[in-house]
């Protein structure tokens, strides 16, 4: 899927298509309005360099044994499932710094100190994994991703760049 | 120098070989997570650097480089050190395991299945853990 197209299909949770006309109107006003932060959203990724770091990671990673021990390839389905997620990202979270595991996942990580952090780990299932440290508290755990970051993600993450 | 196949003490340090750039910090010199996740063995391997000189740590890193079967070598960025009473204290092990050309390989084993709980442990790790960068 190109990034084009992510953009083009703008998620508005909880909302649907109204039965007036008004309703129409103001969904469409939304929808244009989601459409163009996204947009932006995209943009500035683009600026900051994100999106050339995600395509490096990549590259580097194709080959099997890329980290000597014998790790997996990351798969393209798992880089453009991460690139969807970048996409998503709100406007107002900085972009994480982008890494691989050895066993083919991708990695977003937000980072303060070795004390607090956030990681989050993208498989080619669409399966986040996710593991935080803020000073003396631990949370982690796997939830699936479909067309939204979860709240329990986004909040993980605005705890780690607090 | 040989270490001996014994137990590992609480006392003794284990390094993690980092192969690749992005499994450190550039800003702060420290290591991510990402080099600590156990794959593609349900355990991490590690080497002992008790009785080992910083060059001897160094050529054994090297060597797992050279038996690497890319055809572009990983670079051997440097090594993650970490002590042992940090791994027990996170209801890990560490045990000895021979492997050839490097008599002081070790396992950190006791790993859950879970990849979220492998990412939690692996954060505790790195925070403990001192960078030592060759490049």
């Amino acid at each position: 899927m190109s990034s084009v197209a992510i953009i083009n299909k703008t998620y508005l949770p909880g909302m649907t298509q109204g039965k007036s006309d008004e309703a129409n109107k103001n969904y469409q006003l939304l929808s244009e309005i989601s459409q163009r932060l996204q947009e932006s959203q995209y943009f500035g990724l683009i600026a900051k360099g994100t999106f050339q770091e995600l395509d490096e990671v990549f590259r580097e990673t194709l080959a099997p044994d890329w980290d000597g021990y014998g790790a997996l390839p990351v798969e393209k389905e798992t880089f453009l499932i991460t690139k969807k997620f970048l996409i998503l990202l709100p406007l107002y979270v900085n972009p994480p710094n982008i890494s691989a595991e050895p066993d083919g996942n991708l990695t977003l990580e937000w980072y303060s100190s070795p004390e607090w952090l956030f990681s989050l780990s993208i498989d080619s299932k669409g399966f986040l994994h996710h593991a935080a440290k803020f000073g003396m508290r631990r949370h982690y755990g796997s939830e699936p991703y479909f067309d939204s970051i979860p709240q329990t993600i986004l909040d993980l993450i605005l705890m780690a760049i607090k | 120098m040989m270490t001996e196949f014994t137990n590992i003490e609480d006392s003794e340090s284990l390094a993690r070989f980092i192969l690749y750039s992005r499994w450190y910090r550039k800003e702060d010199k420290s290591v991510k997570s990402d080099a600590f996740i156990p794959y593609p063995h349900n355990e991490l391997s590690v080497t002992r650097t008790k009785d080992l000189s910083e060059n001897e740590l160094m050529e054994i890193g090297k060597n797992i480089i050279h038996n690497s079967n890319r055809s572009v070598k990983p670079t051997l960025c440097g090594n993650a050190e970490f002590n042992v009473h940090e791994v027990r204290k996170i209801n890990l092990d560490a045990i000895p395991a021979l492997v050839k050309g490097n008599p002081n390989h070790s396992n950190v084993t006791g790993w859950p299945h879970e990849k979220s709980k492998q990412k939690s442990l692996a954060i505790e790790l790195a925070s403990k853990a001192t960078l030592k960068l060759y490049l």
